[in-house]
């Protein structure tokens, strides 16, 4: 798993925090002129005939009906409450699991040796294969997505929770022993806290897989969902409403990932100050 | 008469298919000494303080340290790493706190001591500052403020101002004399720096390359532990004692 993409997609939450007045003024401007450079291409794009625009739809219809899909919520309610109800399953039922598991992995480090190369064999599985088999145990509805999301969140939590436990630090573990602490204290003051912020990352980025896994899951085959709906429109060649929904479901889900950053802030601040991004 | 605090007895530690590291470390320290270590860097000066420390083992010989063998984390005693090792996700406060929370001393008290701790060391205006707002002199005072804070009668230092400027050093090792005035208990410190050894210390032992045996020894007659380090440096047997211990450790690099 990478970390690429929780790195461009703001760094550390605390990072935020620095950016004001003047630099806050210019991080907006280059945001909103990427915005505008993105949309200024597509629209160009369908109008000189480069693409297509019965492929590629145009930001003005797409604007149209991301309006009318908000003015018509009983619409896009279901399928929306559908998804959102699975990735929240998928992401709490696989990161408690996965947690666990990377728990009970680090106190027993025979387990842990024996069981290393099944993970890494088993994380590098393409998962989205493993959706028709879901399909097929659990049926069209709400477990089978759930259940693929576990098996993604699972791992991607289990790796990053001990390799969070397990980074070695020998001045802390010399301290620990020379200030006489327990094993328990140990684990409680030195190797929990520093192993926080590597956790809250790969919280964040369960998050986001587990959005995926969703309608992943739906786009295989469901009978309700954000996938299901994408699908739909996709055939029917209605572009407009495909992005529509498109861009609804990325504000949803970086809403979600904005309002668990809002709760995990105050964990990881330390962590941001460390790395140089100011208080 | 006391027990000494340190007793070692050919203290030796072998590897196996390398060189040996310790030949035999004889070292007797009396209770209430301050002792600095000098020697080669590498010559296992830091190896016989983590084994008084109880963080090492060692291969043959005795070592008894305050009437037993070596434990680690005994509640009189304290260790100084070479680096500060101050948790970064605690405050100044928090990270002088530690050292009383693992035994296990109530909040209300901790907090107190440890803010007492903090203003000893002159920095009682920055108790919530996280380590990473803190300069490497202010880091160092934190973890001297850890240090004392659980009144030890053992504090053993490792090269504690390795990692400061020479003027922060300068004023740091003030600090400590001035701290080391109101302690009664045994010091015993590691250092590659043959001033602050003089400086500190009432004796100072000097440790032959690796593998490594005490070479020579050395009672510092600079007018006790009243002294001023500014007064020090300008003393005839300041220079003396620093050109000999000098002396010593060249000729520990030559054989």
């Amino acid at each position: 798993m990478s970390f690429a993409a929780d790195k461009l997609g703001g760094g550390t939450p605390g990072a935020r925090g620095g950016v004001t007045g003047q630099d806050g003024v210019k991080v907006w401007t280059i945001r909103l002129a990427l915005i505008a450079v993105f949309v200024a291409a597509w629209k160009a794009a369908g109008a000189t005939g480069f693409l297509n625009p019965v492929f590629i739809g145009s930001p003005e219809g797409t604007l149209r009906e991301f309006l009318r899909q908000l003015g018509n919520p009983a619409v896009i309610g279901l399928d929306l409450g559908y998804t959102v109800t699975e990735t929240l399953f998928g992401f709490l039922l696989g990161s408690a699991s996965g947690m666990l598991a990377a728990v009970i992995l680090f106190r027993a480090p025979a387990a842990r040796q024996a069981v290393a190369p099944l993970v890494v064999a088993f994380n590098s599985l393409p998962r989205i294969a493993l959706a028709p088999l879901f399909v097929l145990w659990f049926g069209l509805g709400i477990a089978g997505k759930v259940a693929l999301i576990v098996s993604l969140v699972f791992f991607v939590m289990l790796t990053t929770t001990l390799a969070g436990l397990t980074q070695p630090n020998r001045d802390y573990e010399y301290l620990a022993r020379s200030l006489g602490a327990s094993r328990r204290q140990h684990i409680l003051y030195f190797i929990v806290p520093a192993a926080v912020p590597t956790i809250v990352a790969g919280l964040e980025l369960s998050l986001t897989y587990s959005f995926l896994g969703a309608v992943a899951g739906e786009i295989v085959g469901g009978s309700h969902g954000i996938g299901v709906r994408l699908t739909a429109y996709a055939n029917a060649f209605e572009i407009n409403k495909f992005m529509a929904l498109l861009l609804l479901l990325v504000l949803v889900s970086t809403a979600t990932v904005q309002l668990m950053r809002h709760f995990t802030a105050r964990l990881t601040r330390w962590h941001a100050t460390e790395q140089g991004d100011g208080l | 008469m006391s027990l000494p605090a340190v007793v070692a007895e050919g203290v030796r530690l072998t590897v196996p298919n390398a060189p040996d590291i310790l030949a035999g470390i004889d070292l007797t320290i009396a209770d209430g000494e301050f002792v600095a270590i000098v020697g080669p860097s590498g010559c296992g000066k830091t190896t016989f303080l983590n084994m008084v420390a109880g963080l090492q083992h060692f291969t043959a010989g005795r070592l008894i340290v305050a009437g037993a063998p070596p434990q680690a984390g005994r509640r009189e005693t304290a260790y100084a790493l070479a680096r500060d090792a101050l948790l970064p996700w605690r405050d100044a406060l928090g990270n002088v706190e530690l050292a009383l929370q693992v035994r296990g001393v109530a909040r209300e008290e901790r907090r107190q001591r440890a803010a007492e701790a903090l203003g000893k060391v002159g920095l009682a205006d920055a108790l919530d500052r996280h380590p990473a707002q803190l300069s490497q002199g202010m880091r160092q005072r934190v973890a001297l403020a850890r240090t004392f804070v659980t009144e030890p009668r053992l504090l053993i230092l490792d090269e504690p101002f390795a990692a400061l400027d020479a003027q922060t050093r300068i004023r740091m090792q003030e600090l400590l004399l001035a701290l080391l005035r109101q302690f009664s208990g045994t010091m015993i410190m590691v250092t590659h720096d043959i001033a602050e050894a003089i400086m500190l210390a009432d004796r100072v032992v000097v440790f032959s390359n690796r593998p490594a045996v005490v070479s020579a020894a050395y009672e510092v007659k600079l007018g006790s532990r009243k002294r001023k380090a500014s007064e020090m440096r300008g003393d005839p047997e300041f220079s003396r004692l620093f050109e000999q211990i000098w002396q010593d450790i060249e000729r520990g690099f030559a054989t």
